[in-house]
């Protein structure tokens, strides 16, 4: 049993405790539900057994009183007829026969200690009322007065009396049995709280020890567990647990096992390889600082040879650009010239060709000069015509004026002649006018274009002058030109050897200044791996290993 | 200029009574001048004058008309004292000049700017002497200069005296 506990997993452990309470509290409704029912029996009996016959008797009583002796009394007082009185007393007969009958039927239908058996004592009281009954009702149909009246006095009243004693007998009976159950109920009310009591106080204990156990299955492997964990973040690594159990606990304390092994073994490893790593790490940086030193001097030597290289080609170089320049220089010089020298060719023709056009420019001028002088000579006449018509028609005025009425019409004639006049006066003056403009601008145009002649005769002559020397240059140029080329192309091999030279030192150069700056870099690269070993060594410090090697 | 139709001027002429002044106008130094045309004679151009030594400055010389020694007044000298310009307009006015006791005397006046006769309404020479282009021209055509223009009385405006001496035979 201990073993199966033992192999059985936490949660269904929890189930089966859980299940064992639900059961608990079923068990005890159940108990609770039964007493109550029980109760209800007990109280339905009661009331159907023992108080239902108290009304039947009360009524019983109640109907033999008052309706068979009071009916024989009031017959006897005559105070109903005798008809009515058997009436109603058979009546009563029948109604106390049914009410017996139904008692009966209840109290042989009862079963138990108070039930069969209780109504033994009313028999006789029965038997004796039908005898009684009977005699009085042939009494009442014969009706004899006589015979009633000593019947009612000697068997009827004892016999009333009887009946009330038997009937409060009965009652009695009946209180007793109520008494009787009441008791018995109360006794059986005590023994179920007792066992109702017992049955909680039994479920709290067993529901007590099964928590405790529970816990404790729980509690002790989690403290374990939690006590090798804090040992592990303290960084001691030794830590093994033992278990027996194979539930959840098992396995993660399996699981706890392995991680602290494997982080032993892993730790372990890296301890002895930072220590592995240091040691390299002094030696490699050691061996790059002989390095860096040889490499310094290399780049130093270097550098110098190539200074004076790089020297070399940049004279040789800046020489060659001169000559270079020179010769482009002389080339350039010796194409302008040539064309300065065509421009100018071209210049010649033209001039030579305007000084032909101002000739003939000159002499149309001169036409032109000829005709305008002539037409001011045709104006000059006009410009006298005009005036003697003036004076000619002044004249004709003051001589028509002279012949009075006569010369009216004529002196009229006269005046639109002089009015003429004066308008053909006028006309030739703006003509005169315009022609000694006209004079004027020829003159201007003349004197202009001479001038121009002129220069251009010069401009002519200077052109000429000119493509003389430029022929002379373009000739020294002819002779210069290869001989320059000749001494570049020269100049430019030796430079480039020389360029050749020093790039290949300035290569050189750069390679160990390269070197210098990788092993410099690589020293600090060093030192750093350096660093970061010692923190590692440090750190792994931290963790508590076996000591196996 | 419309085209003149001049049958139709002297109908015009025609139809009223004509009996106003024809004037001469002339220009004497910028001054405007009008003289009655009945006292000229004629007008002729310059001619080449003879110069009289004894006679005043005003005085330009004789002149042949008509195989008459006639007496020529510069009145350029005569009003501004400076002698006349020679242009195409400067012109001689030959005029009648009554001298008491010999008749009508011929006399040369030399004026500039004589190019012109207009025909006024008026009918007697006005009384102060002077006359506006207004009243000259009380016509159809107004010109467009309006200036004073004194009328030319020849007995006042050339000295008697002197000039009645020019008649005069030689002593």
């Amino acid at each position: 049993m201990k073993k199966f506990a033992r192999s059985l997993s936490v949660k269904w452990r929890l189930a089966a405790f859980v299940c064992f309470l639900v059961i608990l509290v079923i068990a005890a409704g159940l108990g609770g539900l039964t007493g109550m029912r029980s109760v209800n029996q007990s109280l339905s009996d009661v009331y159907e057994h023992q108080v239902l016959p108290f009304e039947d008797l009360r009524k019983i009583d109640y109907t033999f009183h008052s309706e068979i002796v009071d009916t024989v009394e009031k017959v006897l007082f005559e105070q109903i007829s005798w008809a009515e009185a058997l009436k109603t007393i058979k009546n009563s007969k029948m109604y106390l026969d049914k009410k017996w009958a139904d008692l009966y039927g209840l109290s042989d239908a009862q079963t138990g200690v108070n039930g069969n058996g209780w109504l033994e004592p009313s028999k006789n009281l029965i038997t004796a009322t039908d005898k009684a009954t009977a005699t009085l009702i042939r009494y009442l149909e014969n009706t004899d007065v006589d015979a009633l009246n000593i019947f009612s006095n000697q068997t009827l009243y004892p016999l009333a009396e009887e009946y009330r004693q038997t009937i409060n007998l009965l009652i009695q009976d009946r209180l007793l049995a109520i008494k009787t159950t009441y008791n018995s109920s109360q006794e059986y009310y005590l023994l179920a709280k007792m066992a109702f009591l017992a049955t909680i106080l039994a479920g709290i204990l067993i529901s007590g020890i099964i928590s405790y156990l529970l816990i404790k299955s729980i509690d002790v492997p989690l403290k374990k567990i939690i006590n090798a964990m804090r040992q592990v973040i303290r960084g001691d690594l030794t830590q093994h647990l033992e278990y027996g159990r194979h539930d959840e606990f098992g396995l993660l304390i399996k699981g706890f096992n392995q991680m602290a092994s494997y982080l032993k073994d892993l730790v372990g490893q890296i301890q002895r390889s930072g220590i592995q790593v240091t040691s390299s790490i002094t030696e490699l940086a050691a061996t790059n600082k002989q390095q860096e030193v040889t490499a310094n001097e290399h780049a130093a030597t270097t550098s110098e040879i190539a200074a004076s290289t790089h020297e070399i080609a940049a004279t040789g170089d800046q020489l060659l650009k001169t000559m270079k320049q020179v010769n482009s220089l002389t080339q350039n010089a010796a194409f302008a010239a040539e064309k300065g020298q065509q421009g100018l060719k071209g210049i010649d023709a033209t001039m030579v060709k305007m000084e032909e056009a101002t000739g003939s420019i000159v002499a149309k001028l001169e036409v032109l000069n000829e005709r305008a002088s002539n037409i001011a000579g045709v104006v000059n006449t006009i410009n006298k015509v005009a005036d003697q018509t003036n004076l000619l028609s002044l004249n004709a005025a003051i001589e028509a004026e002279k012949a009075g009425e006569y010369g009216s019409g004529f002196s009229v004639v006269a005046s639109e002649i002089r009015r003429l006049a004066d308008q053909t006066a006028v006309a030739t003056y703006d003509i005169a006018h315009m022609v000694r403009e006209v004079q004027s601008a020829i003159s201007d145009a003349v004197t202009g274009i001479d001038k121009f002649a002129a220069e251009t005769n010069a401009s002519v002559k200077n052109v000429h002058l000119i493509s003389d020397n430029l022929s002379g240059v373009i000739d020294m140029v002819e002779v210069l030109t290869p001989q320059v080329e000749s001494l570049s192309e020269g100049i430019e091999a030796q430079t480039q050897g020389a360029n050749q030279i020093s790039d290949a030192i300035g290569q050189l150069n750069e390679t160990a200044q390269h070197t210098a700056e990788t092993l410099s870099q690589t020293s600090t690269a060093i030192s750093h791996l350096h660093n970061a070993a010692l923190g590692l060594q440090e750190s792994t410090a931290l963790f508590k290993v076996e000591t196996d090697y | 200029m419309p085209p003149w139709d001049y049958r139709k001027v002297l109908l015009f002429l025609k139809s009223k009574q004509i009996t106003k002044m024809l004037l001469l106008l002339f220009e004497i130094a910028k001054g405007r001048y009008a003289l009655d045309v009945k006292q000229i004679i004629e007008i002729v151009p310059l001619v080449n004058l003879k110069k009289i030594s004894t006679a005043p400055g005003y005085v330009a010389g004789l002149m042949n008309y008509r195989g008459l020694g006639t007496p020529v007044i510069d009145l350029n000298k005569l009003i501004n004292g400076v002698p006349f310009e020679n242009s195409l307009s400067t012109r001689i006015i030959i005029i009648k000049y009554p001298v008491a006791g010999k008749g009508d005397m011929v006399l040369a006046l030399i004026a500039n700017n004589v190019t012109e006769t207009v025909r006024t309404k008026m009918t007697e020479p006005p009384p102060a002497g002077v006359l506006l282009d207004k009243t000259l021209y009380d016509r159809e055509i107004i010109p467009e200069t309006s200036e004073m223009i004194q009328w030319f009385v020849i007995k006042k405006m050339l000295p008697e005296k002197e000039i009645t001496e020019l008649f005069e035979p030689e002593k």
